[in-house]
């Protein structure tokens, strides 16, 4: 019956998606373009967080990198869209093999802090080596990759036909995370996020688990770096700076850690909060804290995982009450 | 005669700065026995285990587990090796459930953690097994419950699963009672007491229940201020006055 209820919920969101671009315009396609990359790009994170018990304040590295890489390789090589994005995920995979295996050695506020720390030398190294990412400025003038099916090519140009690729690429990899948070490596995960020193009594080495799953955050982060970077037309220090970092971590609060698709609703009710807020000012930031806090207080599980916790509630009631 | 002994320390020490919380301890753990480790409080119990099983490492002296030496070896090294643990205090996987705690312990010891992409519930064995330490454990009906909404007495027994489910040859309990009312040390006393003649797996346990520790252990090492005091059957460390003087007599009759 819950099953049911979840399956049902999922089956109409997709649907949803799919049919969406045929009776919206190009303004609402956009948006929604940037809700669904800004998703998979908190799911990243919250496998992280959320199910591994690590905060990250550097996220956006691997997110920035997947984009410039992604900017780089339509810049200068013009190969085609798969290719590119798969680069692009190896790229911010690399990089988080490497910044991730020294965070990883520490947990907590201390793992937060040396995130935050390598994140901000990314940002300074982007923003600084102007011949290869044209420092503030960042990448522009390129055009977005051909997407080769062998079967047939597609071009990306409309933002219908960039929705529809964006979309397919999201949801394989949330499937992706999906299987990872399932799977036994994903128990271990969960079990570290609960209590990681008894992990290692049960023999498993802690920290070579945070590391493979820093590196597979990193990869999935690109991933959306990249999709982001052609949907910009741009790659940009914006990417890798650290408020960058900071929208996964919001989102995420704002629906819910514990829950698959928190990171998901979060993302779509901090985008409709901005487009909302910012046609009145321009300091929507105000309004945004202003949002977070309560909810914080309040629903610290966060939206999403506060409607299911009542939903089970209701169940149970209902249940006894029959 | 050799052969006979599983956990073998020799002059082990640990300094925290200037105080030795162990000093120089050298015992012998024979295998397929019931040993307990007992002293007043203070007396570096604790210590000793977190120096055996990885967590801190010992300042001097050595510590052999089934003839190799895992003096300076990290927890989960030593883990593998076959030597379990559990903690005085609740250490369990309080937000997942019941199930999930044992399975945990069964993917580590199965080395199934790096499989990225076959869902849990795909592992038919793995379920099975964890079933039937559930079903020893008398859990077998909690099994989908989140741990933290269990009793005390129901959690402390998830904590000796999670023990039990990496197959240790010697497992290591720092104070199974801690904390429970007469009844539940009566049931964890009769579990132990049954996993040890089902498994045959050396137990080594630190009880400050004197009655518990005299009623299943068949050798006892006393610890006092960080050396050992005594050692011997539980009618001789009864008869000790040397230990009789460190409790201050009275408790031992307890």
């Amino acid at each position: 019956m819950k099953g049911m209820a979840k399956i049902g919920v999922l089956v109409l969101t997709i649907a949803f998606l799919f049919l969406f671009p045929q009776f919206a315009g190009a303004f609402p396609v956009l948006f929604l373009t940037e809700i669904i990359i800004f998703s998979l790009f908190a799911m990243s994170f919250n496998l992280l967080f959320g199910y591994t018990g690590l905060l990250s304040f550097g996220h956006a590295a691997f997110f920035g990198l997947g984009g410039y890489a992604m900017a780089l390789l339509a810049q200068h090589y013009h190969i085609s869209m798969i290719p590119s994005l798969f680069i692009s995920m190896v790229v911010a995979g690399a990089s988080a093999a490497i910044i991730g295996f020294f965070c990883i050695r520490r947990d907590e506020i201390y793992f937060a802090m040396l995130t935050l720390g390598f994140g901000m030398m990314v940002f300074t190294l982007v923003h600084q080596w102007r011949s290869l990412t044209g420092g503030s400025d960042g990448i522009t003038g390129f055009e977005v990759p051909v997407l080769d099916l062998m079967v047939k090519k597609f071009q990306l140009f409309s933002p219908w036909s960039f929705y529809y690729f964006a979309l397919v690429v999201c949801l394989i990899f949330t499937l992706f995370l999906w299987m990872v948070i399932h799977s036994p490596f994903g128990l271990i995960l969960r079990s570290m996020r609960e209590n990681a020193e008894r992990v290692s009594f049960i023999g498993i080495d802690i920290k070579f688990y945070r590391w493979i799953a820093f590196i597979i955050a990193g990869l999935v982060a690109g991933v959306a770096g990249g999709l982001f970077a052609m949907y910009d037309r741009m790659a940009s220090p914006s990417m890798v700076h650290w408020t960058m970092s900071a929208k996964p971590v919001l989102m995420t609060i704002l629906g819910g850690s514990r829950v698959f698709f928190g990171p998901v609703l979060g993302a779509l009710i901090f985008y409709l909060l901005e487009h909302t807020i910012t046609q009145y000012t321009q300091s929507w930031m105000i309004f945004l804290g202003a949002i977070l806090i309560p909810i914080v207080i309040f629903f610290p599980e966060g939206v999403l995982g506060t409607l299911i916790s009542w939903g089970k509630r209701f169940m149970k009631g209902a249940g006894h009450g029959g | 005669m050799e052969d006979k002994v599983i956990l073998s320390i020799e002059n082990l020490s640990k300094a925290f700065g200037k105080f030795y919380a162990i000093k120089k301890v050298s015992l012998q753990v024979s295998k397929g026995e019931i040993t307990a480790l007992i002293g007043p409080n203070g007396a570096g119990k604790t210590t000793f285990y977190n120096v055996v099983t990885g967590k801190y490492k010992p300042t001097s002296g050595r510590i052999l587990f089934m003839g190799r030496e895992i003096t300076n070896l990290p927890a989960h090294k030593i883990a593998r090796l076959g030597l379990g643990r559990s903690f005085q205090i609740t250490n369990i996987f309080l937000e997942n459930t019941v199930e999930e705690n044992i399975l945990a312990a069964l993917v580590s010891y199965h080395r199934k953690g790096l499989s990225l992409f076959k869902g849990m519930n795909r592992y038919k064995d793995l379920l099975e097994e964890a079933h039937s330490i559930l079903e020893m454990l008398g859990l077998k009906d909690k099994a989908q419950e989140t741990a933290k909404n269990l009793a005390y007495g129901d959690k402390r027994l998830v904590e000796i699963g999670i023990a039990m489910a990496v197959h240790p040859k010697m497992i290591m309990l720092d104070e199974p009672t801690a904390g429970m009312t007469p009844e539940e040390t009566e049931r964890m006393v009769s579990m132990i007491q049954t996993l040890f003649q089902e498994t045959g797996i050396t137990f080594f346990l630190t009880e400050h229940d004197m009655k518990v520790v005299f009623s299943i252990a068949h050798r006892i090492f006393v610890l006092h201020q960080g050396s050992l005091l005594a050692q011997g059957t539980p009618e001789e460390i009864r008869n000790n006055p040397k230990v009789k003087e460190a409790y201050l007599g009275g408790s031992l009759d307890a």
